[in-house]
């Protein structure tokens, strides 16, 4: 009897460890499905960015078409991009010194263009001619123009185009004569005028700078001779803002700006991987 | 020419319509096997040929786009058509199809209408923009294919 009870004893003690056992390797071969199953989440997740299918050089061709500033943004996005810009901004310097080369060239073409249209030498006596008479405006002429109670059209004109070239702000349509006064009450208005930059005359101010040619220099010399100076001033103003040498001017001074922030950009992107 | 995709495909492909692949336009070869491109996106890359038949100089794309600019700013109406018909996917494969053949014009007018829907976004919107759900390569379908085999066993 306690011979058999023993073997039964046995028996389940070997059962048990069986059991166990296969419980264990239940354990482990769970174990190695969740981490499968983890493999397979962690690569369906990186294949889903078309960041990690294309290779560098062809996102750099992307990249090459956006400004500076989203181009560094892209780095943002994630490690992949972030390795990606890196990885590119040799090309991407590169691609500015191309950019450079090319400004430059235009500056060469334009400088050429210039010296081949006709000197410009009149339009600055004439400028210089109409500083003069500015300057030779006596006090008198000044505080009579300022103390006019009735104006005739042709002077309000004359005075508004020139309170337009001193503040580009100055809306022409909704000022009165009143409005006029208080720009030319401070008779330092004229040495403002001496002082003007041509080159800050924007694109309204002069569509109605160009007013100024409904006049002629018969009907403003009719009324005053401050009002004939500032005409004669105006004029030459607006020639000189039109003239091909101004525009080519302004054209190489707007490349040479864009050629300042390539530089920029350039020494910048060169400390990034340096 | 004949060009074979991999899906086995083959395109037939008219001297004229050539012209634009720089890279094969001069080759003596009659046939060329386009391993990585699928038939579908072939197709997209033969129509891009085909519709500038005609065209003898595409105009250059500006580096970089302005950003006031969209698509149909700098580029002709019809390519502007082509190119917003298509899948940000599709287009990253026609990139690199176009790479292989060497349609420069192609592959500007895939990256600057890929710039100008990064342009002006969030990490977060271009992490979504480049999601993608579908594995480009063989390989990477192998692989998929494998993973699961492994997981069903």
């Amino acid at each position: 009897m306690i011979q058999k009870l023993q073997e039964d004893l046995n028996r389940l003690t070997k059962n048990n460890k069986e059991q166990q056992q296969g419980l264990q390797n239940l354990y482990l071969r769970f174990g190695s499905i969740i981490n499968d199953q983890l493999q397979i989440i962690k690569y369906s997740q990186v294949s889903q960015n078309l960041l990690h299918k294309v290779r560098p050089e062809v996102f750099n061709q992307i990249l090459i078409f956006l400004d500076i500033k989203s181009y560094l943004r892209f780095r943002l996005i994630s490690k992949r991009a972030n390795q990606t810009v890196i990885q590119m901004i040799p090309f991407r310097i590169n691609h500015i010194n191309q950019i450079i080369l090319n400004l430059n060239h235009q500056i060469q073409v334009y400088t050429i263009q210039n010296t081949e249209q006709t000197n410009c030498q009149s339009l600055i006596e004439e400028y210089n001619n109409a500083l003069d008479k500015l300057y030779k405006l006596n006090k008198e002429d000044l505080v009579e123009l300022k103390r006019t109670r009735n104006p005739p059209t042709i002077l309000v004109k004359v005075i508004i185009i020139i309170c337009v070239l001193l503040d580009h702000s100055f809306k022409p349509e909704q000022q009165s004569w009143e409005e006029c006064q208080k720009i030319i009450g401070n008779f330092n208005y004229v040495n403002s005028l001496h002082s003007l930059d041509i080159g800050k005359i924007n694109e309204s101010q002069l569509t109605y700078i160009k007013t100024i040619r409904q006049i002629s220099e018969v009907q403003a010399s009719k009324i005053s001779n401050a009002c004939s100076t500032f005409y004669q001033f105006i004029l030459v103003v607006l020639q000189i803002r039109e003239s091909k040498q101004y525009i080519f001017k302004r054209k190489i001074e707007l490349i040479e700006l864009l050629i300042k922030q390539a530089q920029k950009h350039q020494t910048f992107l060169q400390k990034m991987i340096e | 020419m004949k060009f074979i995709s991999q899906d086995d495909i083959t395109f037939e492909i008219d001297n004229e319509v050539l012209r634009q692949c720089t890279k094969i336009c001069n080759t003596d070869s009659s046939i060329v096997k386009l391993t990585s491109t699928k038939s579908k996106i072939l197709q997209k890359v033969i129509q891009y040929c085909e519709m500038h038949l005609n065209d003898f100089d595409i105009p250059e794309i500006q580096k970089p786009i302005k950003y006031q600019h969209n698509i149909f700013d700098i580029v002709s109406f019809k390519d502007a058509q082509f190119i917003t018909n298509l899948e940000f996917e599709e287009i990253i494969q026609i990139i690199q199809a176009a790479k292989f053949l060497g349609i420069n014009t192609l592959i500007d007018l895939s990256c600057a209408y890929i710039a100008i829907k990064i342009r002006g976004k969030n990490s977060q919107q271009v992490k979504e923009m480049l999601k993608s759900n579908k594995p480009i390569t063989d390989e990477q379908e192998q692989m998929d294919r494998d993973m699961e085999i492994k997981v069903k066993k």
